[in-house]
């Protein structure tokens, strides 16, 4: 440090520039206020937008709670509010058991097959939430093949139910198998020592280690109900719900008031599920000690195949409600003609866009993927890395936690009152797929985020320190060290956008235009219109799509790491 | 250094002046100055979280402080960024890039790139000056802890800056490495004449490879000193306790240089300080075992209570007459075990030298 300055004192030419002004600082201070320009943009205004909504009247006055008011006095709102509740709350008591248990029995016996259960489990993540509802209705609707297995009608209650114990399992799943994996072996050993049996053991120990994961895959699980448009669309029936109603209100009637109190309506468990998980997290974090032992299962025969059984069973189930979707868009007629056809996949004769739709849904993908990465990577990057942003950095880090807040449906509303605003100059965005594609990377900015985070966080946190003392600018270590190590981590992230965006229907189905349908959304038209082998066939390709990319990802990712195994051989 | 810097060269090579830091409402260093030389080695020695760290990332310009400035020649470097400064640093961690080469790591701060031939031969040249020569194509993963070390230092040094700032450079190593690689460092630095200033939390690595030693307390500087200044004369209870092995006996003042232990008076080399109780302090070196019995000052008699042999120094456990409680620690050479037995339960002359005890305010612990 001492050459410098001393040598400008002198007067003699610095070898490098003492003075001027320092780009590295500039570009840490402005880049991360683009980021938070950016979700400010993304998120926040449409929200801010929806809220406005809900607060004033068409022509712009102030009306208070009077839309809140007119909301509370219709019947219809009322009881689609309460069916919402209902079906969440079944749907969490159902879930989040059968997710443990399953967790359980991967993490805490020795049984067979462990890695392919594992990915069965994960499955319903790369089928949209009509899929299993279209299976449902071939199932057990009205020519059903298992109509009589079931009293009444699959249009209601147990069907909805029934969906989105499919959709949400693998999000239960998720949580409790990361909370299970995480809790300590030796106090399970200790407890064993001490002659605590199995019974106790699991109430006094497993139980209390995972509580914090139960209660949030019990939050998450309620929320994704509640905000969930897919199922209760396709076998909801006369079963209202609210996530259903604010479509209908605003696409269907253009009420842009009452919808906008609906999406409030389902924005405040969001927020709820939000802060508590937030805390949970941290208090997780805190309690798992870093000398933590991970369990070990032995082989105990008996409790093997007893956890043999039972993730068979439930495996079944999850592979059966895609397998059948799947069938039913190769046979002729379901369940009367069972000859193999590629008829339903000719979209010509039918709504929604078709083989367009189709296109547009990769084209989608493909940009959410590439352009979302590399965005929510250097996004973390700002806040984990980058000391000259170390002033912006948690503004930045509260704006990208911000998004899990928010349900895909109430986001879809608020872009619906702010871009297709009159006045917003950005209007001629709406119904395009650029703004489409904004949505998608906002709606599922905060997971993305976590992830490129963690990967950074475990990099040696002098990384950029040393760069400096070497005066090497962050933007060469970023490009020769960061990048390449955390390549992994981004292609993971690529993957998440990319399937995301080929499942999501929920914001997508207020902004698409007939030009701009995708394929999740012409699902919804196709199964409105009846057309349900269409969609079947739509669904399918949706779920191959998904996984044909997740598969090629993952043999991405397997190449970087062998290269990354390199560097410690040698 | 130019020789055009000569009018410059009365101010230290560099300095700190005031220097705090505070996060929140705890401060982790408080106005900290000193000055260092050039070619100096400096060991900032102290605790952990005593604020060592902090002072040498202010010192670096990866954090700002809250009051004070840092200065090079006298010029004011507090604001400027890292880059805009000129030194080398090795940390704890090594941050060894794993996707490099060892070749690469140390090559990261050679400019500019396009001159691959002749920064292979810079690579080469300092392989060869920390011992690894030949491990271009390895990668760190590769490489054992000390080697890894190694690497770093080479990468810091590479641009031949005219600093090195090293975080606990050996910390992470286990001790027979790490000793070694002490013995290297010095030489090193030695050789090439660089400005060190190294973080340590272990006295005997600071005390064997400083030049000057910077004893640090709860983000306070105690005592700045060569090695033996600080061993001998330590100017707190602190630094006496932290550096070293040291005897502890409770006195109470009775002449303006001589205390009572017990039922025995000790005169010392210099005035008590003010107070009248107090913790006299001897190292275990310094108390001296005697053939013959003569009556002099500081001379009492003690009864051995256990021998202990411990290589190249014997140690005795005493007991003073007059002293009750009281255990004295003693180190004996082997030539002085060769002109006398010592046994258990033997009595013995011992004299604890005036000039080598030194009295510290009773209360004022650390
Ligand atoms: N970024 C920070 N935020 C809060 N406290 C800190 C931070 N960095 C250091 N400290 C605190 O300052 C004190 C001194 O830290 P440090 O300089 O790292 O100590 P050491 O002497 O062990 O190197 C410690 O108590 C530490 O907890
Ligand atoms: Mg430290």
């Amino acid at each position: 440090m001492l050459n410098m300055p001393a040598r400008r004192t002198d007067g003699a030419g610095p070898a490098r520039p003492a003075s001027g002004p320092d780009l590295e600082a500039l570009l840490g201070r402005i880049l991360p206020l683009v980021w938070v320009a950016a979700l400010l943009l993304a998120i926040a205004f449409p929200l801010m937008a929806m809220l406005g909504r809900a607060f004033l009247a068409a022509d712009g006055g102030f009306v208070g709670l009077a839309h809140f008011a007119e909301v509370a006095g219709s019947p219809g709102l009322v009881r689609a509010a309460l069916n919402s509740f209902a079906v969440s709350a079944a749907a969490t008591l159902v879930v989040v058991p059968l997710a443990f248990g399953f967790a359980f029995a991967l993490t805490r016996t020795a049984t067979w097959g462990r890695g392919v259960f594992r990915q069965v489990a994960l499955l319903p993540l790369l089928a949209p939430s009509l899929m299993p509802a279209i299976s449902l209705v071939y199932l057990f609707g009205n020519q059903g093949l298992l109509k009589d297995w079931v009293g009444g009608s699959v249009y209601g209650f147990w069907g909805v139910l029934a969906g989105e114990v499919f959709y949400t399992f693998p999000h239960a799943f998720l949580i409790l198998a990361t909370a299970l994996a995480a809790s300590d072996a030796r106090l399970a050993e200790a407890a064993r020592v001490l002659g605590a049996g199995p019974v106790r053991r699991f109430f006094s120990v497993t139980l209390p280690a995972a509580r914090y994961g139960l209660v949030s895959a019990a939050l998450v699980v309620f929320t994704l109900v509640v905000t969930d448009f897919g199922v209760p669309k396709v076998v909801g029936g006369d079963f209202n719900v609210l996530a259903v109603e604010a479509f209908k209100q605003v696409i269907g009637q253009q009420n842009f008031e009452r919808g906008a109190v609906v999406g409030l309506m389902l924005l405040v468990p969001a927020l709820l599920t939000f802060g508590v998980e937030r805390r949970l997290a941290r208090r997780q974090a805190a309690a798992l000690s870093a000398r933590a032992v991970p369990f070990a299962p032995s082989r105990r025969r008996g409790v093997d195949l007893a956890a043999f059984a039972g993730l068979t069973l439930v495996s079944f189930a999850i592979v059966s409600l895609l397998a059948v979707g799947v069938a039913a868009s190769l046979l002729a007629y379901w369940p009367y003609d069972l000859s193999f056809t590629l008829a339903h996949y000719d979209f010509s004769g039918v709504d929604g866009g078709g083989w367009s739709a189709y296109v547009n849904s990769l084209t989608l993908a493909t940009a959410s993927a590439l352009v979302g990465a590399p965005l929510v990577f250097l996004g973390a990057y700002w806040t984990e890395k980058l000391k000259a942003a170390a002033g912006v950095a948690p503004v930045l880090r509260a704006f990208a936690l911000l998004p899990m807040a928010v349900p895909g449906l109430v986001l879809g509303l608020g872009y619906v009152f702010f871009f297709n605003h009159p006045a917003n100059p950005l209007r001629g965005l709406y119904g395009g797929m650029a703004l489409m594609a904004v949505c998608t990377v906002a709606h599922f900015y905060t997971t993305a985020h976590l992830t490129a985070a963690t990967a950074l966080k475990q990099l040696d946190a002098e990384f950029e320190a040393v760069a400096a003392s070497l005066k090497v600018p962050f933007w060469v270590t970023l490009y020769r060290v960061t990048l390449p190590v955390c390549t992994p981590a981004l292609i993971d992230v690529a993957r998440f956008f990319f399937v995301s965006a080929m499942t999501t229907v929920s914001a997508l189905i207020f902004l698409y235009s007939p030009d701009s349908s995708v394929a999740a959304v012409a699902l919804v038209t196709m199964d409105d219109a009846g057309d349900t082998a269409a969609a079947a066939a739509m669904a399918t390709l949706i779920v191959a799509t998904s996984a044909a990319v997740s598969l090629a990802l993952s043999a991405l990712e397997g190449a970087v790491s062998r290269r990354k195994a390199r560097w410690k051989s040698r | 250094m130019k020789p055009d810097d000569a009018f410059l060269s009365a101010a230290p090579h560099l300095a700190v002046a005031g220097l705090s830091r505070r996060y929140g409402a705890f401060t982790a260093l408080d106005d900290v100055s000193l000055a260092i030389r050039k070619g100096e080695f400096v060991c900032l020695l102290g605790p952990s979280g005593c604020g060592k760290t902090t002072l040498l990332r202010l010192v670096a310009g990866l954090d700002t402080p809250d009051a004070g400035r840092v200065l090079a020649h006298g010029a004011d470097i507090t604001r400027l960024p890292p880059a805009r400064r000129d030194y080398g640093i090795v940390f704890q961690s090594y941050a060894l890039f794993p996707n490099l080469s060892v070749a690469d790591n140390i090559a990261y701060g050679l400019t500019p790139r396009r001159e691959r031939a002749r920064h292979r031969e810079r690579v080469r040249e300092l392989l060869e000056l920390v011992g690894l020569p030949g491990a271009e194509d390895k990668y760190p993963a590769a490489l054992s802890g000390g080697q890894q070390q190694r690497v770093a230092l080479a990468r810091a040094l590479a641009t031949s800056p005219g600093l090195l700032l090293l975080d606990e450079p050996l910390s992470a190593l286990d001790a027979r490495v790490r000793d070694k690689l002490r013995d290297e460092l010095k030489r090193l630095q030695k050789k090439l004449g660089v400005t060190t200033l190294m973080v340590t939390h272990d006295q005997a690595e600071a005390l064997a490879i400083a030049d000057r030693v910077v004893v640090m307390n709860a983000g306070r500087i105690e005592q700045v000193g060569t090695p033996s200044e600080i061993y001998r004369q330590p100017a707190s209870r602190f630094v006496a306790e932290f550096v070293g092995e040291a005897n502890w006996l409770a006195a109470r003042r009775v002449a303006d240089d001589v205390v009572e232990v017990g039922s025995h008076r000790l005169v010392l080399g210099q005035a008590l300080p003010a107070g009248d109780a107090f913790s006299l302090f001897v190292r275990p070196e310094d108390v001296l075992v005697r053939e013959r019995w003569q009556a002099a000052p500081n001379t009492l008699l003690a009864r051995v209570a256990d021998v202990a042999f411990a290589g190249a120094l014997t140690r005795l456990k005493l007991a003073p007459e007059g002293m009750p409680g009281v255990t004295l620690t003693a180190e004996l050479c082997p030539s002085m075990l060769s002109r006398q037995t010592v046994v258990p339960g033997q009595i013995v002359p011992v004299a604890l030298p005036a000039e080598r005890l030194i009295a510290y305010p009773e209360g004022a612990r650390c």
